[in-house]
């Protein structure tokens, strides 16, 4: 019996050995989360910038952007000496789980970067007030009043943009030549658009004119604001169309998917048009798609054909797109160094080193005179998103905010399009049942956030 | 060591209660690393869970009571809930069957003396070892889509079949088929199962001249049958939660149509993306409850067809 | 009777190299994409790359902010390592209190074991955190890893407790007679009867360790310390270009390393030791 005890007691010895050795070799390779602070709470406008601090920066994309991204942070160390930034890069898979774990359990970084969801954070308080620092620490004036305005909740500015683009429609620029086609100018019409797309359907057997867009909330969108009417009518809080409106955007798209000319539900979904490398409008089979402008150079990279920006089709309205915010930069509500966060918000939009190192990886730089600096040095591909910026920024448009619950939101609208598509309900009844879906996410997300 | 007789007089000399006190004190110890992991790191964590499921818990602010509300509105308001469970029990009687089969046939196959026997084995265990790969996931939608190879194949038998990975209605096929490559890793637990059975059972019954096939349901079936549970149970509780095969061949969100959205899928699309932690942990319970019922039938079951060597059949 | 039984033996090898070779084209395929540039992949269905080039392995291995690769399949070997050494000390010890071992409360605790096996990871994964950063764990190798040394994986305590009790009772009763205790039961004649349950264990816990991208993302924060699987899911971006080709290399990479140790190791589980050796 004691020689039992003694082994069981030599095997968790043993145990703790290895586990002690696995602590040892952890922390030492453990990144710093709050060590070696000597911080004096900062006083109000007092000269707090000589005690070190550090930062935390999260935000999500692949090598490259952790690349210039990096190096952009390094050059603020640089000229912020008391500051040290720990960059913390994530896969954009699972970016938001890791974001969200964090919030939750009250560690998130200092600051991160969240997309059109900025919504969904700044309504649920975990989101830094920039407003105090605006004119001090961080300057929004070259920034138009677009980009801020859509960043402000309930007064507040919850988050800076770090890339502006907008929406267009990447064209084919041979299958318009095969058409024999001109390429359509601002002015064109959904009517328009749909005879194009039959023509281009016409000249091949496996040719369509354009990608299935019945399943989109941005498109849908932009085709109700072009109609005086909304997705989310946020002072009034409630949806800003009716079931009808949703049936009449469904009808317009089974009608081209009837006569063949735009891409078939299967296509649809195996030959995502959201992937640069199996968008078939790459590959020469579709003429026209939608995406956000800061993609184009990447799209024509992975394209044999000249590939171009044309504007969206009119409504009674016009065209209603103007320039969105591709990215934003926000900071955690219980950072322990708020004036910091603002200063690297700021270095973020303004400073030339950093437009220059970061170029146009998230979109065009938000500042007028940043990118003044690099249309100078742009490329061809690039001068194509300039070019089509210019023309779209001069629209006034009035801002549209994201309906809360916009994920589930989205995937109900897909959802009941794929319905219609696959021929498994009626319009009507599609357009029925998505509108009292999407009334029951708006309410159950609505009282969620008022607590 | 003591010489036999010695050792017997001090058994029988030994109080009951001391032996029992004794027994359970060696019991404990061995179990002792688990406790500790139990104690220290999962219960806490499980019972947490357990209590969010009665609130609202969005991740980012306190979670409010909200007692049975969540599950309520599971069982009556939420027809993608009913969707998901039908769809994953659909996946789970087609997938665990098929992927046992695969997974004993071929394994006694390879039991046998092959040449390059390792080769092969590997060959077939490869597949098991890119679960989650997204470049296989790739991979297995060129091949299943439309044009991919695999429909062009069954047009060599003039077989006109639909796209399996952008067809709502046959989407799931092209999972479970998913799912049954890889069952090399059962097979395995198969193969070592074999080889506990010692060759001189077989050599007995063919001296006996007993038919392969009777030796095999004789033989080879009643004395893999703890492995076989263990495999059954095991590919059981890990259907229920397939959660990567329809994350990478659908599009993440449970489509197209809710084609894909099993349980698992729902409940962290639901507790993550839709923030409504409160809910997916409500969730999380019911599959809890739905996997216990299943496991103890057929651990009930087990009674019937299950052989142990250490004599304790009707222990489950 | 020679004839028939190469026939048989025919049969049986045409019917497993079949089955093979359906079974490893999909990774055939992938491995063959790696050499092809990104435009090609998706346009041609054939194995063989039609411009041969090793530009994806190359982009593929630079990595993350200076750290290559090789420094991500370093940091998961070292995981995966010390989880299969937890695993197969605690799940043995556990297994075998299961199995052989009589003491109150043990169904019981049985099914608390089940029960960890059943509950959904998502839900009791914030919780789980929370736990990991108060012991001041985030950031390190150490929420992978410790689980491990203390049982914590189920599935293959449950796995060696089937083994265990396929052992004949016998065993154990002529070790007792012979005045062993229960330890020695465990190391002397109990462990060495499993080691094909124990050659499992390692190689499952291998790879899945290996292949825990969830896991891993959530914990680690520094690029320092990533993984071959975080590595791997650097390479798409569903908002700029995915590197197709990267993809491919790197996964190819890194399935390479989990191939090897199965090839290695899979012969310890078929070469069982026959139960004449108790004696």
């Amino acid at each position: 019996m004691k020689k039992t005890k003694a082994m069981l007691l030599a095997s968790l010895f043993l145990v703790t050995a290895i586990l002690v050795s696995a602590c040892g070799s952890g922390n030492n390779n453990a990144g710093s989360v709050t060590t070696g602070n000597t911080n004096q709470p900062s006083e109000a406008g007092g000269a707090a910038s000589e005690e070190q601090v550090e930062l935390r920066v999260m935000w999500w994309g692949d090598q490259t952007r952790a690349d210039i991204t990096t190096a952009m942070l390094k050059k603020f160390e640089e000229k912020h000496p008391n500051i040290k930034v720990i960059p913390e890069f994530s896969p954009f898979d699972g970016y938001f789980d890791k974001l969200n774990t964090q919030l939750a359990s009250g560690t998130a970084p200092d600051l991160f970067t969240l997309g059109s969801n900025i919504l969904e954070y700044a309504t649920r308080d975990v989101l830094l007030d920039i407003t105090p620092y605006v004119g001090n620490e961080v300057d929004t004036s070259k920034i138009s009043p677009q980009l801020i305005n859509v960043n402000t909740f309930d007064g507040k500015l919850r988050g800076i943009s770090i890339g502006a683009n907008s929406t267009a429609i990447l064209a084919n620029t041979a299958l318009f030549e095969k058409a024999g086609l001109p390429l359509p100018t601002k002015e064109w019409t959904w009517d328009d658009f749909i005879k194009i797309n039959e023509q281009i359907a016409a000249t091949g057997k496996d040719i369509y004119g354009s990608y299935d867009y019945s399943g989109e909330m941005d498109q849908f969108g932009v085709y109700l604001t072009q109609r005086d009417k909304m997705i989310y009518n946020e002072p009034e809080k409630k949806l800003g169309f009716e079931a009808a409106d949703v049936a009449e955007w469904f009808t317009l798209w089974e009608g081209m998917r009837k006569a063949g000319s735009i891409v078939t539900p299967e296509l649809q979904i195996s030959a995502d048009p959201d992937d640069t490398s199996m968008s078939l409008v790459a590959k020469g089979q579709v003429a026209m798609q939608f995406i956000p402008t800061n993609q184009f150079a990447d799209f024509q990279k992975m394209s044999q054909d000249k590939l171009t920006l044309i504007p969206v089709p009119m409504g009674p309205n016009g065209s209603m797109i103007s320039v969105q915010s591709s990215q934003n930069i926000v900071g955690y509500a219980n950072t322990k160094h708020p004036k910091e966060v603002a200063m690297l918000m700021d270095f973020w939009v303004n400073d030339p080193d950093a437009a220059k190192i970061l170029g146009n990886n998230r979109g065009v730089p938000v500042s007028s005179e940043m990118r003044a600096v690099l249309k100078a040095e742009a490329s061809e591909t690039d001068k194509v998103v300039y070019d089509y910026l210019d023309i779209v920024a001069v629209d006034d448009v009035d801002l549209l905010y994201n309906v809360p619950g916009s994920n589930e939101f989205k995937q109900e609208l897909l959802k009941a399009s794929q319905n219609v598509a696959f021929g498994r309900m009626d319009i009507a009844k599609a357009a029925d049942d998505f509108y009292a879906q999407g009334q029951k996410i708006l309410q159950a997300n609505l009282s969620a956030t008022t607590n | 060591m003591d010489s036999v007789t010695g050792v017997a007089t001090q058994t029988i000399v030994k109080p009951k209660r001391r032996r029992a006190l004794k027994r359970n004190l060696t019991g404990y110890l061995f179990l002792l690393p688990w406790l500790i992991g139990f104690f220290c790191m999962a219960i806490g964590p499980i019972l947490a869970s357990l209590y969010l499921s009665f609130t609202n818990y969005n991740m980012l602010k306190a979670p409010a009571w909200i007692g049975m509300q969540n599950f309520t509105e599971m069982f009556t308001g939420d027809a993608t809930f009913t969707h998901s469970l039908k769809l994953t029990f659909q996946y789970v009687f087609l997938s665990v069957p098929l992927r046992l089969v695969f997974a004993l046939a071929v394994a006694i196959i390879l039991n046998k003396g092959l040449k390059l026997l390792g080769l092969y084995r590997t060959v077939y265990y490869i597949p098991s070892l890119l679960g989650g790969s997204v470049a296989i996931a790739v991979v297995w939608k060129k091949i299943f889509s439309g044009d991919g190879l695999f429909n062009r194949f069954l047009e060599i038998f003039h077989i006109n079949a639909p796209d399996w990975v952008a067809n709502p209605s046959y989407i799931i096929y092209s999972i479970v088929a998913l799912s049954v490559w890889q069952f090399g890793s059962s097979m395995v637990i198969f193969l070592a199962g074999l080889k506990q059975i010692p060759g001189e059972i077989y050599e007995a019954a063919a001296v006996d001249g007993v038919s392969r096939t009777r030796q095999f349901l004789r033989i080879t079936l009643p004395l893999l049958s703890p492995v076989i549970l263990f495999n059954l149970v095991m590919n059981m509780i890990s259907s229920f939660q397939v959660f990567t095969s329809g994350y990478i061949i659908g599009d993440g969100h449970g489509g197209p149509i809710d084609s894909t959205m099993f349980y698992s899928l729902y409940l962290y699309l639901k507790g993550f993306s839709y923030f409504n932690m409160g809910y997916a942990s409500a969730m999380a319970w019911v599959m809890l409850v739905i996997i216990g019922i299943f496991t103890a039938i057929v651990f009930a079951s087990s009674k019937y067809w299950v052989y142990y060597g250490d004599g304790k059949d009707e222990r489950s | 009777m020679v004839l028939r039984l190469n026939l048989s033996k025919l049969w049986r090898h045409v019917v497993v190299i079949v089955i093979g070779t359906i079974m490893i084209y999909p990774v055939l395929w992938m491995i063959s994409s790696s050499f092809k540039p990104n435009a090609e992949i998706f346009s041609d269905m054939g194995l063989w790359p039609d411009s041969f080039t090793l530009s994806n392995y190359v982009n593929g291995w630079r990595g993350i902010q200076g750290y290559s690769f090789g420094h991500f399949l370093i940091n998961s070997f070292i995981i995966a390592a010390l989880a299969v050494i937890g695993n197969v000390i605690s799940c043995s010890l556990a297994a075998f209190a299961f199995a052989r071992l009589n003491f109150t409360g043990q169904k019981f605790w049985f099914s608390m074991m089940l029960m960890t096996l059943m509950l959904p990871f998502q839900v009791t994964l914030i919780p789980q955190y929370i736990l990991f950063h108060t012991f001041g764990w985030v950031n390190t190798f150490l929420p992978l890893v410790v689980p491990k040394f203390f049982a914590l994986d189920a599935f293959f305590v449950l796995l060696m407790v089937q083994f265990i009790r396929g052992l004949p009772m016998e065993l154990d009763e002529s070790a007792r007679i012979d005045g062993c205790g229960s330890w020695q039961i465990y190391s002397r004649i109990i462990m060495p009867l499993c080691v094909p349950a124990v050659i499992t264990t390692s190689i499952f816990t291998f790879y899945w360790t290996w292949d825990d991208f969830f896991g891993q993302m959530i914990y680690l924060n520094s690029p320092k310390l990533f993984t071959v699987m975080i590595g791997l899911r650097s390479l798409i971006d569903s908002t700029s270009t995915s590197n197709w080709g990267s993809l491919m290399a790197m996964s190819t990479v890194a399935v390479a390393p989990v191939i090897v140790i199965f090839l290695i190791f899979q012969r310890y589980i078929v070469e069982g030791i026959s139960t004449t050796g108790l004696k």
